[in-house]
């Protein structure tokens, strides 16, 4: 278990090497701009085709002591533990990007890894289906990516986390086993539930290499209501009051100094409290004039493809802002988190009915009180539960957000 | 199929009782039959003792005895499961914790609400409603079951088809590991740094530990709900309505289908919700949401059921009638005791399309195999239960009941499908594990146990083939 020594660039050579001789030279100058741009700064990049090259990269790699961190279609760089050697060996899943199986009339579909969210929305689109899943860096990172993270978006309000959507994945693990874990099915209690365990995992437990996942009926109207306020108290306050509709809104944010709408040149408001809601149009203009009675008319009102696209905008800079400081507290500590956190004026987006807080591009002078641990005996299970899929410790993983 | 009960040590007996006091721990034969046998009432285990602690403080004390003497030990709820999970194989202690049954909080602004594992399900709505909340996970048995029991099946209900089964709305655990250490995990608003421990608990049918309190998400009432009866002349014709709904878009609340034995049964008992006898299948649609919503959802669906064949399609228009319609659903398993003397029920979920292809199969199986098959689904989920109804005291039909469980769990994983959708592996079900799983998982799994329960003492016997249960030393 103890970790190799510091890197060399003999033994990148050697690990580059040792990657051609197994899966051929196409396994490491993957097609495509982004990937090579990549590879340009990374000691070695493989991309192997499918879950069997990735099993016989990582057996190797357990036999050789290599470091290994598998990521997603590299859209954004693996940040990693402080303290921790960098990895010898990058594993990208950009190789494993086909659409495997969609059956609409069963609202499921299986996917490569490496398969984007964007792509997937335009094989869904044309069937009146999607994924509700906005995970922090937009639409352009892979299926992978999200479940390996199981960081949820504002859309968790209404629809859940990654952990929901997942029906199935296949995890090759540290030992090189190919691991197919859950099914294809809406419901399914067959052993123990690895899906989700891997789900949110961060490559510490292995390689995704594809998945399986619930769709939804596409909402025929998509709409998001803006109040824009001049403080972040008011935020606070109108948010708390919109948390009480007796609706489940498809999202409910908080944003202070930062532009809601990125695409439009209106000036960027000190708070402003979104409030999107998917559905029937009937159903959404229902709940609209719902909300007048809580939080007053809107400021401004973006609608259909407004809507999705500034949500979008919105998740995408969430997952690219560094440094990125996430908090969690219940909902109604919201603004007393926010106090203790003092933003001064500095981007803050809240996702109000989760309760996470992320601090974009600043750090918080303090921590803030209520953070949870699990204390030592949750250390020693969660160590001896990544032994059992890791035991030569070849996976470090990204402790970070930001590997999508 | 049952076992000796075997005997506890009067010195550990003694060490019980002065934990959870005398009247708490049961020894006598006689009182032990009552714990020798959950939902799957074909399978006997009499535990060596019972205890019933009161207090989480009890529980772990409970639980580290046990440890100490190296005694195999099985959590239990109200036993309503179906798949033998509560079974005290290798005379193990049954852990009860029907004492613990209070819900300790409904926090309304932070919609969530805390809970001991003993805990009945529906009385966690009851709790909630004055405040215009509920609870989304509804098993058809939730006047009785415990969450305890519904986090360690991750059990579903009707009502999942929408809203998504138990693991969806555990929050947070604190759960006594097998050598009686406690642990917190998740919680609302806490930071939960990495791995999803919670969501790896929840489903683990008791085999990583004993669950000691719960934190769940609670949801607003919907403003508004319509349910719909339709009628058909076959179960086919009625699956095929199911995938048309899914596919059009709509997403009902509930999906769910009886087929003509239930129906018999249902209507000769006193749940009888006025559904005619010879309908060979009735299907519920439920709608719910926001009121103005509703009626275009149900005229939506009316048209597709009588696109799809249906002979009649009704709507339950005042709540009683609604509400005998859920009665009769939901204690359909019960009514079926007036049939045959004992009842196998199979649980199986397939993907949606495929519904139609495999009842056909199903049915041919049960006239092949010469038994009387009562099908009672969610069908929006493609969620099966054939039910077989048999006399235990029949050898034949007893291995005839045997061999089309076999067949029908291989037609629904030829379909695509699974061995369970909701009701767990258990002791049932073991033996049907590696038709679904590989080698390699069922492998990985072992491991995941031990890495709980190095012992192998957490409800022994369940879940895994024997084959992948690795243990450090054998249980007694």
């Amino acid at each position: 278990m103890t970790p190799p020594a510091a890197d060399t660039s003999g033994l990148a050579d050697a690990v580059r090497g040792r990657v051609e001789e197994l899966l051929g030279p196409e396994a490491l100058h993957p097609p495509g701009e982004t990937l090579q741009a990549a590879a340009s700064k990374l000691p070695v990049l493989a991309v192997p085709a499918d879950a069997e090259e990735a099993a016989a990269l990582l057996r190797v790699a357990g036999e050789e002591g290599w470091r290994v961190l598998p990521r997603g279609s590299t859209v954004h760089a693996p940040q990693q533990v402080e303290g921790f050697p960098s990895p010898h060996l990058h594993l990208s899943s950009g190789r494993m990007a086909d659409i495997l199986d969609y059956e609409p009339a069963d609202l499921t579909i299986r996917a490569g890894a490496g398969v984007t969210l964007e792509a997937l929305d335009r094989i869904l689109a044309p069937e009146g289906q999607w994924l509700p899943l906005d995970p922090p860096g937009g639409d352009g990172v892979s299926l992978g990516g999200v479940a390996a993270e199981g960081v949820a978006g504002p859309l968790s309000a209404a629809f859940g986390r990654p952990r929901d959507q997942l029906l199935g994945l296949t995890l090759i693990d540290g030992r090189g086993r190919i691991l197919e874990l859950g099914g294809r099915v809406v419901k399914n209690v067959a052993g123990f539930d690895l899906v989700r365990l891997s789900c949110g995992s961060r490559g510490t437990l292995g390689m995704i290499s594809q998945l399986s996942l619930r769709l939804y009926p596409r909402p025929g109207a998509d709409r998001t209501l803006l109040w824009t306020l001049g403080s972040l108290d008011d935020g606070v306050e109108v948010a708390r009051s919109l948390a009480g509709l007796p609706f489940i809104p498809a999202s409910l944010e908080l944003l202070a100094g930062m532009d809601p709408d990125p695409g439009s040149a209106d000036p960027v408001p000190e708070a402003v409290v979104l409030l999107r809601l998917v559905g029937s149009e009937t159903g959404v203009a229902r709940v609209e004039r719902g909300t007048r009675e809580l939080a007053g008319s809107p400021d401004r009102v973006l609608n259909g493809e407004g809507s999705r696209t500034a949500a979008i905008q919105r998740s995408t800079r969430e997952g690219t802002v560094r440094p990125l400081h996430r908090r969690h507290t219940l909902p109604a500590r919201i603004g007393r988190v926010l106090e203790e956190l003092e933003p001064a004026g500095r981007p803050v987006a809240v996702h109000v009915l989760s309760g996470t807080i992320r601090c974009l591009g600043w750090t918080p002078a303090r921590e803030p009180s209520g953070a949870g641990g699990g204390g030592e005996a949750a250390s020693a299970l969660l160590s001896r539960l990544r032994r059992v899929f890791d035991p030569e410790g070849i996976l470090p993983g990204a402790w970070r957000e930001g590997w999508a | 199929m049952s076992q000796v009960t075997a005997t506890l040590e009067p010195s550990l007996i003694r060490t019980l009782s002065g934990i959870v006091g005398e009247r708490a721990v049961i020894t006598d034969p006689e009182r032990l039959l009552v714990y020798e046998s959950d939902g799957l009432t074909q399978y006997r285990y009499p535990p060596s003792a019972v205890v019933l602690p009161a207090s989480v403080g009890e529980l772990q004390r409970v639980i580290r005895t046990l440890h100490e003497a190296d005694r195999p030990f099985v959590a239990r709820g109200a036993g309503t499961g179906l798949s033998g999970g509560a079974l005290a194989v290798d005379g193990a202690v049954v852990v009860t914790t029907t004492r613990m049954n209070r819900i300790l909080e409904v926090d309304v602004e932070n919609r969530r609400a805390r809970a001991e594992p003993g805990a009945i399900n529906a009385h966690l709505t009851t709790a909630a409603a004055p405040f215009g909340l509920y609870y989304a996970p509804d098993p058809s048995s939730q006047s009785a079951c415990t969450l305890g029991g519904n986090v360690a099946e991750n059990s579903g209900g009707p009502h999942c088809l929408k809203y998504g089964v138990t693991t969806r709305y555990v929050t947070g655990l604190t759960v006594v590991l097998p050598d009686g250490e406690l642990l917190r995990l998740g919680g609302m608003g806490q930071e939960t740094p990495g791995l999803d421990l919670v969501g790896l608990f929840v489903g683990s049918e008791g085999c990583f530990g004993v669950v000691a309190e719960i934190e769940v998400q609670l949801l607003p009432r919907p403003e508004g709900v319509r349910t719909l009866l339709a009628l058909f002349d076959s179960l086919e014709e009625a699956a095929t309505a199911v995938s048309r709904i899914i596919e059009t878009g709509l997403l009902p609340a509930a999906l769910e289908i009886m087929d003509q034995a239930t129906i018999q049964a249902v209507e000769d008992s006193v749940f009888a919700a006025g559904i005619p006898r010879d309908a060979a299948a009735a299907l519920v649609v439920e709608f719910d949401g926001i009121e103005v919503t509703l009626d275009a959802e149900m005229a939506a669906a009316r048209e597709i059921c009588q696109d799809s064949g249906a002979r009649e399609v009704r709507t339950a228009a005042q709540a009683e009638e609604r509400e005998a319609l859920w009665k009769g659903r939901k204690k359909a398993f019960g009514a079926m005791g007036r049939i045959a003397p004992d009842l196998m029920v199979q649980d199986a979920t397939v993907p949606r399309s495929r519904l139609p292809q495999v009842l056909a199969r199903i049915g041919e199986i049960g006239r092949r195999y010469d038994l009387l098959v009562a099908n009672v689904f969610h069908a929006g989920d493609g969620n099966l239960h054939p039910n077989l109804l048999f006399d235990r005291n029949d050898p034949d039909e007893l291995r005839r009941v045997e061999e089309a469980s076999r067949e029908i769990m291989e037609v629904c994983i030829e379909a695509g499908g699974t061995i369970t959708g909701e009701h767990g592996v258990g002791l049932d079900k073991r033996k049907y594990l590696p038709l679904v799983l590989s080698h390699s998982v069922l492998e990985a799994m072992g491991q995941v146990k031990a890495a709980f329960d190095p012992d192998g003492r957490c409800n022994p016997g369940k879940v895994l083939p024997d084959e992948y249960l690795i243990s450090t030393k054998d249980p007694r």
